[in-house]
């Protein structure tokens, strides 16, 4: 998978979409759209996401009994974020402005990542 | 023993939404203060996966809430899965966890967060109390 391309194309889904993150064959791979700040520093940005992972990895032990998990979100006072699956055990983390419109955006997303993988 | 204060607020949680089939609520540190069904009349006793999925969920806030001051306050969380959907709110001291309908779409789930936030705030604190010594 071309990274960099993935994440320009989600990116580019609409304009409150801040940050995408891919975790895959064991890498983060990071970026911002251009003219946004991050909120986090590099460092807090690879915290936030090996817990993500840490996240997703202990979602993924409750399947048998709760079914596979196919996105999470999570509403903070400045951003939406968004997790999905990648594969078998990558990764998309995308991180929007509030108010976006969660199946929509999730909708694109999803057609992209069905694409690329 | 599930104090009356923990159980009227479960009972208020219900009531916010028929699509809520299942709350945990839940310490700071992850253990359990109720966990019942919408169909039973009665608090359930939780088996060990649950006391443990419930100490994840309580693991998880911790962790989330180190980033408060850069992305702004945890409102609510929102898992969709293939059988069920999710729901995850903090109030100061408890967390709530939810299983709804696997119909529910994100706008309604957004809706019984903010049902939620606006539940009697003296029941809230009222829950709250009911734990400390």
């Amino acid at each position: 998978m071309n990274h960099k391309e993935f994440a320009q194309k989600v990116l580019e889904v609409d304009e409150r979409v801040r940050f995408v993150s891919i975790y895959d064959e064991g890498e983060f791979f990071h970026e911002i759209k251009k003219g946004k700040n991050s909120y986090l520093t590099e460092t807090e940005t690879e915290i936030s996401l090996s817990q993500a992972q840490y996240r997703w990895s202990s979602r993924k032990k409750m399947a048998p009994q709760l079914g596979e998990p196919i996105f999470a979100m999570a509403k903070y006072g400045k951003v939406f974020r968004f997790t999905l699956p990648l594969g078998v055990a990558g990764l998309i983390l995308v991180s929007t402005e509030p108010g976006i419109d969660i199946e929509n955006i999730i909708e694109k997303i999803c057609k992209i990542r069905d694409k690329y993988e | 023993m599930v104090s009356k204060e923990i159980a009227r607020l479960a009972d208020e949680v219900f009531k916010v939404d028929p699509k809520i089939i299942h709350i945990g609520l839940i310490d700071l540190e992850g253990h359990i203060l109720l966990d019942q069904s919408a169909a039973a009349s009665e608090p359930t006793v939780p088996d060990t996966d649950r006391i443990m999925f419930y100490y994840q969920v309580g693991l998880r806030r911790s962790r989330r809430e180190h980033f408060d001051n850069f992305y702004g306050k945890t409102e609510y969380i929102h898992i969709i899965r293939e059988k069920i959907q999710q729901m995850i709110l903090y109030l100061p001291l408890i967390t709530i966890y939810l299983t709804l309908d696997a119909t529910i779409v994100p706008d309604e789930v957004k809706t019984i967060a903010q049902r939620i936030e606006s539940v009697d705030s003296e029941l809230i604190t009222n829950a709250i109390k009911s734990q400390m010594f």
